[in-house]
Order: structure tokens, then C-alpha cells, then sequence
């Protein structure tokens, strides 16, 4: 027992004096001054500790150390690249969603077509465009909105007409020229108040003057309209009328005849009057036929200014986009 | 050298400055460690770069409230020599194949260190002869900064078992290398 607590008494000690030679550089002489009654036992285990240390100095080589700290470095700078690249990926994921929801966002709330009224027949964002113009002519309420929608409409296929002839893609300009008089059979379909002269029996349409005004007339469908005639079924967004089926009021035998509304309604519902120099129009919506007018005047202009500049075989489809324009306003606005 | 902790914790967080800070810190001393239980200087740089590769990838999911950098670093250091002869099928070599560097601070006087180079020579010999619990105490005594205490962690022994075997270590050498003087 005796012995026992002498030896750990002695490895403590001989630990104490370790951690002061090889840690804090204590001499061996100094270690066996603070036991001196362990000296004869220690003093050649302090020496053997003394010269360890000194042999165990081993350092690396200068070359190794250079070469070691490169690799290090490198791996580390690799590492670190790979962690960022994988933080990238991950934030790049999260962006993918996020971006996803935002287009579908964007998308219910119009802000995408209106990214997408610029793209052309071909380009990856024209579907939604078409797509979008087929919703807002849907989600759009009154008559007067349809037509003024359908106007700018006709003005974007002219805007791609000209794109498509430059293009030299005669096809698509004759299929655009076609969507394009469609539009315009819809424009003259919702704004022209007269188109129930067309009926031939004008006291039915005054029995319904909604509908001989047209505010809810397009959007009006079933028994009511079609007890009139089949030519009365209001067209549909998604399907242009029968250009034969239009109804389009003839021009006015004077420049300044504006509208023709049935004389019951006329205290109450008339609209006003408008008189458009140079123009017979029976178009009652004076933006819409100032919006016309300008619409007109541009893409005429705009078709015209390409014919000579379009490839031969376009010039053709160009040719007949020209008289599909001056016909399509004309008879609108009545020229 | 900052505050260990705050090192290993901006290491941490992709901070290349302090992982070269903690590197510059602890590679001759892990590689004092390696080639004290190798006897091999081409081992010892192979093992001790791949020491601080290792800890380069593991030091995310190092906790410093469980052991401190060092000890942890030790313990990267140990298991490696431990791989590496288990590979190997070998134990550490009894005779050094290539000759150890000894400190630059001692290469000054040529003559002091062709006294030194033996002496290198001889402690990784009689290191050979000791048992692996004594050389592994011997090793990391003199290659690292560890107390006691976390030498015992690192061996998982008491504390007192590890001055015991300390105290065997050194009287063991002390009769190597006086039998090899002699001799």
C-alpha cells in the first residue's frame, strides 16, 4: 500500500516535472530542487525526459512544408468553391420554385402579357400572348371595351404582319392578315350600334334596346337573340363572326352622321354624337374611333413603308395585308 | 495565433484565413507526432496531409464543447496511423528509412546537429522497443501541447493510469537508450 502510494506519488511528481521541462523549458536542476528527496530517483528519468525533448524536435522540411501548405491550400480553396456551388444550387432550387410561383402569379395578374405584348409569331412567349388576349377579351365585360380590346388587337397583327413579311415568311403574314380582318370584324361587331339595322325589322330591336345598343348584345346568347334571327347570335370571343354574317352599318350619306339610335331610348340612353372630319361612322364610342382613326393612318403607313422593302415572295402577302387594312378601317370608319 | 475557439468556429464558417491560421498552428506538431510513431519521414508527410485534409472535411460537424480542437485534431492524427498500418499490415518500422529533419532552430552548429540527427535516430529506435500504450504517451507528450488530462481522453485512461504509463515510458527508454550507449 505503501509502496503503491509511492509510486503515484512519484508519477505525479515526474508529471510535474515534465510539464515543466518540456512545456514552460524548466532546467532539469531546477525540478530537482523543488523534490530533492526524490532526486536520486528522478534525476535520471528528468534527463532521459531533457534529451527526449531535444531528439524529439522533428520539424518537417522546408520543401515538404511549402509543397504540404500549396496542397493544403488548394484543397481548401476546392473545398470551399464546392460548399459555394452547393449553397448556389440550393438557393438556385429555391429561385426555380419562387420563380415558378411568380410566373403564375404574374400570369393571374396580367403582368406577364404585358412582358409577352411584344413577342412575335415564333418566339417563345407569342402563346402566351395569344393566350392572354384570349383571356382579356373573355374576362372583359362591356361591348365598348370588346371592341376597343379588339382595335388594339388588329393594331398587334399588323405590328406582326409587318415582322413576318420582313421575315420573309409569306405564309404566316397571309394567316396573320386573316386574324387580323377577323379582329377587325369583331370591332365593327361590338361598336357599330347600327348593326341592328341588319335585322330588317327595326320595331323587334327596339323591343330589346339592350340589345339594339349593343351594350350586352355579343355577350347575349339562347332563345332571345336568336328568335330574331340567326344572324343576331352574338359572336364569341373565341370564335370571329362569318365576315359574310358582320353586321356593318353603310356609310352614312353625309360626313357628320353619327349614330342612329332607335328615337325611344334616345332621352335616356343616347350617346354622344361624334363627328369625325372626313370620317362616316356609326361608331358611337369617340375613343374608340379616335383610336381607329390613329390605328388606321399608322399601320397603313407602317404596311405601305415595307412593301418595297420585304423579299419578293412576300410582297404579295404584304400587297393584300395593305387592302385587308384600308378596306377593314375604311368600312369601319365609314372613309 | 486569435482565440483557439474563435478560429475553429470562423473556420466553421468557410473562413479560409482561419482554417490556414489553425493549420500554420498545429502541422509540425502533428507531424512531430506522426513521425514519432512512424520512425518514417515519407510517412509522416503523406499521413500528417491527410490529417489536415480529414480535418478540413470533418470540422463542420466538429463540437468544441465535447473536446477541444487540439485533442480532436490528435485523434484524427492517432486513427490515421492507426489506418495506415492496419492497410499496411505492418507495425511502425524499427529503423528509419529516410532521415528525420531535426528542428531548424538547432541547424545552426553543423555539429550540434549531426549530435541531434543521432539522437533522433536512436529515440525512434528505442521508441520501437517501447510497448504501443508507451509510445503512443510518449508521442503525444512531446509532440503536443496536451495535458494530462486530454491525453487520457485521447487514450481513454485515467488520468493517473496515463502518469503511470508515463512514468514506465520514460524509465523503459531510459534503459534503451543507456543499453544502446553502452553498446
Amino acid at each position: 500500500m505503501i509502496r503503491k502510494n509511492n509510486n503515484k506519488q512519484l508519477n505525479d511528481i515526474l508529471n510535474d516535472c515534465f510539464e515543466k521541462i518540456v512545456l514552460k523549458g524548466e532546467s532539469v536542476e531546477s525540478c530537482l530542487a523543488r523534490y530533492p528527496q526524490y532526486s536520486a530517483e528522478l534525476e535520471p528519468l528528468l534527463k532521459t525526459i531533457a534529451a527526449t525533448q531535444e531528439a524529439s524536435r522533428i520539424t518537417p522540411s522546408a520543401e515538404f512544408r511549402a509543397r504540404a501548405r500549396y496542397q493544403f491550400r488548394s484543397a481548401l480553396n476546392e473545398n470551399m468553391t464546392r460548399k459555394r456551388q452547393a449553397a448556389f444550387a440550393w438557393h438556385w432550387r429555391w429561385a426555380t420554385v419562387l420563380s415558378t410561383v411568380g410566373v403564375l402569379f404574374l400570369i393571374s395578374t396580367g403582368s406577364v402579357m404585358a412582358a409577352s405584348t411584344t413577342s412575335m409569331p415564333g418566339q417563345p412567349l407569342y402563346q402566351v400572348k395569344l393566350a392572354m388576349e384570349q383571356a382579356q377579351i373573355t374576362l372583359t365585360p362591356s361591348s365598348t371595351a370588346k371592341a376597343r380590346l379588339y382595335a388594339m388587337l388588329a393594331d398587334r397583327r399588323v405590328t406582326e404582319i409587318v415582322y413576318a413579311a420582313q421575315s420573309g415568311n409569306a405564309e404566316l403574314t397571309i394567316n396573320l392578315t386573316q386574324q387580323f380582318t377577323n379582329d377587325l370584324s369583331m370591332v365593327s361587331s361590338y361598336a357599330t350600334p347600327a348593326r341592328s339595322l341588319t335585322f330588317g325589322d327595326g320595331s323587334k330591336n327596339l323591343q330589346s334596346p339592350s340589345v339594339a345598343w349593343g351594350a350586352s348584345a355579343p355577350e347575349q346568347s339562347g332563345a332571345a337573340a336568336n328568335t330574331l334571327t340567326p344572324t343576331t347570335t352574338a359572336p364569341s370571343a373565341a370564335t370571329p363572326p362569318d365576315k359574310t354574317q358582320t353586321v356593318t352599318a353603310p356609310p352614312a350619306p353625309t360626313p357628320t352622321l353619327v349614330v342612329t339610335s332607335p328615337p325611344q331610348i334616345a332621352a335616356t340612353q343616347a350617346q354622344p354624337a361624334v363627328t369625325a372630319p372626313g370620317y362616316s361612322s356609326t361608331i358611337s364610342d369617340a375613343t374608340l374611333l379616335k383610336l381607329l382613326q390613329q390605328y388606321s393612318a399608322k399601320n397603313i403607313a407602317e404596311l405601305m413603308a415595307i412593301l418595297d422593302k420585304v423579299p419578293e415572295s412576300v410582297r404579295a402577302a404584304v400587297l393584300s395585308a395593305i387592302e385587308a387594312a384600308t378596306n377593314g378601317y375604311g368600312q369601319i370608319l365609314g372613309t | 495565433m486569435q482565440d483557439e475557439q474563435s478560429l475553429v468556429r470562423r473556420a466553421q464558417q468557410q473562413d479560409q484565413q482561419a482554417f490556414a491560421e489553425l493549420y500554420e498552428a498545429y502541422f509540425d506538431k502533428i507531424y512531430r507526432y506522426i513521425a514519432l510513431k512512424t520512425g518514417d519521414r515519407t510517412e509522416a508527410e503523406d499521413m500528417t496531409q491527410q490529417v489536415f485534409l480529414k480535418a478540413m472535411k470533418s470540422l463542420p460537424s466538429y463540437k468544441w464543447k465535447n473536446v477541444p480542437f487540439s485533442a480532436w485534431l490528435y485523434r484524427i492524427a492517432h486513427n490515421q496511423v492507426v489506418d495506415h498500418f492496419r492497410r499496411s499490415s505492418r507495425q511502425p518500422t524499427s529503423e528509419l528509412t529516410e532521415a528525420i529533419t531535426p528542428d531548424a532552430d538547432l541547424n545552426d552548429n553543423p555539429q550540434q546537429r549531426t549530435e541531434l540527427k543521432v539522437d533522433i535516430e536512436r529515440l525512434i529506435v528505442a521508441t520501437k522497443k517501447l510497448t504501443p500504450a508507451q509510445r503512443e504517451v510518449i508521442a503525444l507528450r512531446f509532440a503536443s501541447d496536451l495535458p494530462v488530462a486530454e491525453v487520457a481522453r485521447l487514450m481513454g485512461r485515467s488520468e493517473g493510469a496515463v502518469k503511470a504509463l508515463q512514468h514506465s515510458a520514460v524509465v523503459a527508454l531510459r534503459k534503451i537508450l543507456v543499453v544502446e550507449e553502452y553498446d
